[in-house]
């Protein structure tokens, strides 16, 4: 009879194989995302100015008599500090209103302090839709690439706990790494790799589950309420709460007392720093305010606030961070996926623990080929099968490396002017990881394993160098130095850059070496004993 | 600074238990320990580890503290084994204590 292992170790071979190219691609461009911000700020060195939030009010008020100009009769304007990891380096206004049909409509304007129009930066897909790619898959139906994504997380979590059970001595090898031993290297890589990050790939695996999971209960809502476009709308609406507007009364508001707004939420919230407000009905009588804490002030991930009646002031809601039911737990797990609590030092730490996990996936990649070469004997049809594999990890693995590099290349240098520009960044970063895929096809997958790396490597170390040929954001003036703050949170996008170059060449190194073969080695030396030459 | 006192702890707790056990033993000293003297190791790990536990939780606060030790330990964890397979002389150091008692 089958033991328990042997049957957990076929488990863990067959949905590791089954998903792993797609959650290497998850894996990577996931971990991209703990620097989504930084990326975007990356994409458009163009746009430096920073806006000093010390004293917010001043701002606040000024992007609100903007809002009045421009959408007076909105149901909601909401006005977004700049504070800490902001997604732009301005105030961001977002007004939204209604059409004659009564279809809402939103509309968003990034301000500097006086309420004046922030630079226009190059049209770039930036960080963002790259941080997407790990759900969205870019070129699919939103539900396909989330119902993929899904899938592949549910794998995941059966492969790390098939793959705990299968690890014969997780604690006899805790520490065990033997280098140059062929396959017996990969696994113990493999192992300690997965070892070591095992509660960062839990919470990952199993919040990534949570964060797609009402697309997966689709069929449910489809029962209850039908399909159709609004289907989704309406179940948030009665899950969540969804706002509902109050109708305006035409009656012209008194103007808001922020300051005191301000001084109750710090009473009410204390130690949350304001992030952003929001005026409902704004300039009616019927007004009332919210002001919002910041998410990444902590891990559960919501906004404390505070709801206020605008005419008099008054205190109507405050909503603390604070752990109250399950959903809560949701909240914990999808704040802890998203790392946006997450300093300097700890964002090191969640993009590391990513990048070990695109490292786990493609050393279970090799290790897969590895074991199947042993048990070969002869068979030829299983043997392409196995080469086609074979040769295919490297394009998907090293290539999807450089396939990232190129969307930055892209980014610094195709023309301004491209229509389409932030598609063409994508279609980029798809093209170079095909072309990758095709020349390891063609490719001793050895030889194609070094030249994929080195080239990878090359690139990656080049890209400061771009950085610096195209833009004032380089390392030259963002590093922080004695007597000058510098822009810690740029020069990391060029430090990352270096570090992961490095990374490849490392890794390039030791493919190179291994190729040579000692017994090769041997035959060549001999041969390259000096002939005599032959008499003239 | 918390954070390096939170390294340091883990590190130092992860290569105690790496040398409480023989087979590593072999390789930083080229001879295995007798059981009595590896025990002692044994235990300073676990307990460098809770005492890295513990400081997170009160430098950072239990939530970010424990987010914190996993981040901290994993790469703790990593550089003992890097340090293990690539220069295991240099965790000898830490073996000078048994046998300064010996002598």
């Amino acid at each position: 009879m089958e033991t328990l292992r042997q049957s957990m170790s076929w488990a863990h071979t067959w949905t590791g194989l089954l998903f792993g190219w797609v959650l290497y691609f998850m894996f990577v461009t996931g971990s991209a995302g703990y620097y989504d911000i930084e990326i975007d700020r990356w994409m458009q060195p163009e746009r430096t100015a920073v806006v000093d939030v010390s004293d917010p009010i001043p701002l606040i008020e000024a992007a609100l008599e903007r809002g009045q100009a421009e959408m007076p009769d909105a149901i909601e304007h909401m006005v977004f500090l700049p504070i800490d990891r902001a997604s732009t380096p301005f105030i961001r206004l977002f007004m939204s209103g209604e059409d004659e049909e009564g279809k809402r409509t939103f509309e968003v304007l990034e301000l500097l302090a006086d309420g004046t129009n922030a630079p226009e930066g190059r049209e770039t897909a930036g960080g963002q839709t790259l941080y997407r790619l790990h759900w969205t898959f870019h070129y699919i139906p939103r539900v396909v690439g989330e119902v993929i994504a899904g899938l592949a997380a549910v794998f995941m979590f059966a492969a790390i706990i098939s793959g705990i059970i299968t690890h014969k001595k997780i604690f006899t090898d805790f520490f065990t790494l033997r280098l140059s031993k062929g396959q017996r290297t990969w696994l113990d890589s493999h192992n300690v790799i997965s070892v070591m990050t095992l509660p960062f790939q839990i919470m990952i695996t199993f919040s990534g589950i949570l964060l797609v999971v009402t697309t997966f209960f689709m069929p449910i809502f489809v029962a209850q309420y039908g399909w159709g476009p609004d289907t989704v709308k309406t179940v948030e609406k009665e899950m969540f709460g969804r706002f509902t507007p109050v109708e305006r009364s035409g009656e012209p508001a008194p103007p808001l007392d922020l300051r005191a707004m301000e001084a109750e939420f710090e009473r009410q919230l204390p130690g949350e720093s304001l992030n952003f407000m929001t005026v409902y009905n704004p300039g009616d009588a019927t007004a009332s305010v919210r002001l919002n804490g910041a998410v990444a002030d902590g891990i559960l991930r919501m906004s404390p606030n505070v709801k206020f009646e605008a005419a008099t002031g008054e205190v109507t809601d405050v909503n603390p961070r604070r752990v109250e039911d399950s959903e809560d737990v949701a909240n914990i797990l999808e704040g802890l996926h998203e790392g946006l609590f997450a300093g300097t030092i700890l964002r090191i730490l969640f993009f590391v623990s990513g990048l070990l996990g695109a490292g786990m996936i493609a050393t279970g990649l090799v290790l897969w080929t590895k074991k199947r070469r042993q048990k070969l004997r002869g068979d030829m049809r299983a043997e392409r099968n196995l080469v086609i594999i074979e040769r295919m990890n490297v394009g998907v693995v090293a290539g999807l490396a450089m396939a990232v590099a190129a969307f930055f290349y892209a980014n610094r240098l195709l023309p301004v002017g491209l229509a389409d520009r932030a598609d063409w960044e994508m279609h980029v970063l798809f093209l170079t990881w095909l072309a990758c895929i095709l020349h390891s096809l063609v490719r001793r997958p050895e030889k194609g394993w070094t030249e994929q790396l080195a080239m990878t490597a090359g690139v990656f170390l080049f890209l400061p160098v771009l950085n610096a040929l195209t833009s004032n954001l380089h390392l030259g003036n963002t590093l922080p130095l004695p007597g000058r703050p510098g822009e810690l949170m740029m020069a990391g996008v060029d430090l990352w850059f270096i570090v992961i170059g490095l990374g490849f060449a490392y890794a390039a190194r030791i493919s190179a070496k291994k190729q040579v073969d000692p017994r090769v080695a041997r035959r060549q030396k001999k041969q390259a004993v000096p002939v005599p030459a032959p008499a003239e | 600074m918390s954070l390096i006192a939170a390294f340091l702890l883990s590190a130092a707790g992860f290569a105690a238990l790496c040398l409480s056990m023989q087979k590593h033993q072999r390789a930083v000293l080229g001879a295995s320990l007798p059981a009595a003297q590896s025990r002692p190791y044994r235990w300073a790990g676990f307990g460098l580890i809770i005492a890295a536990t513990v400081w997170c939780m009160v430098a950072f606060g239990w939530a970010r503290g424990l987010t914190v030790l996993c981040g901290i330990a994993t790469v703790a964890s990593i550089a003992v084994i890097v340090t293990l397979t690539l220069q295991p002389q240099m965790l000898r150091p830490l073996y000078r204590i048994p046998r300064n008692e010996d002598a």
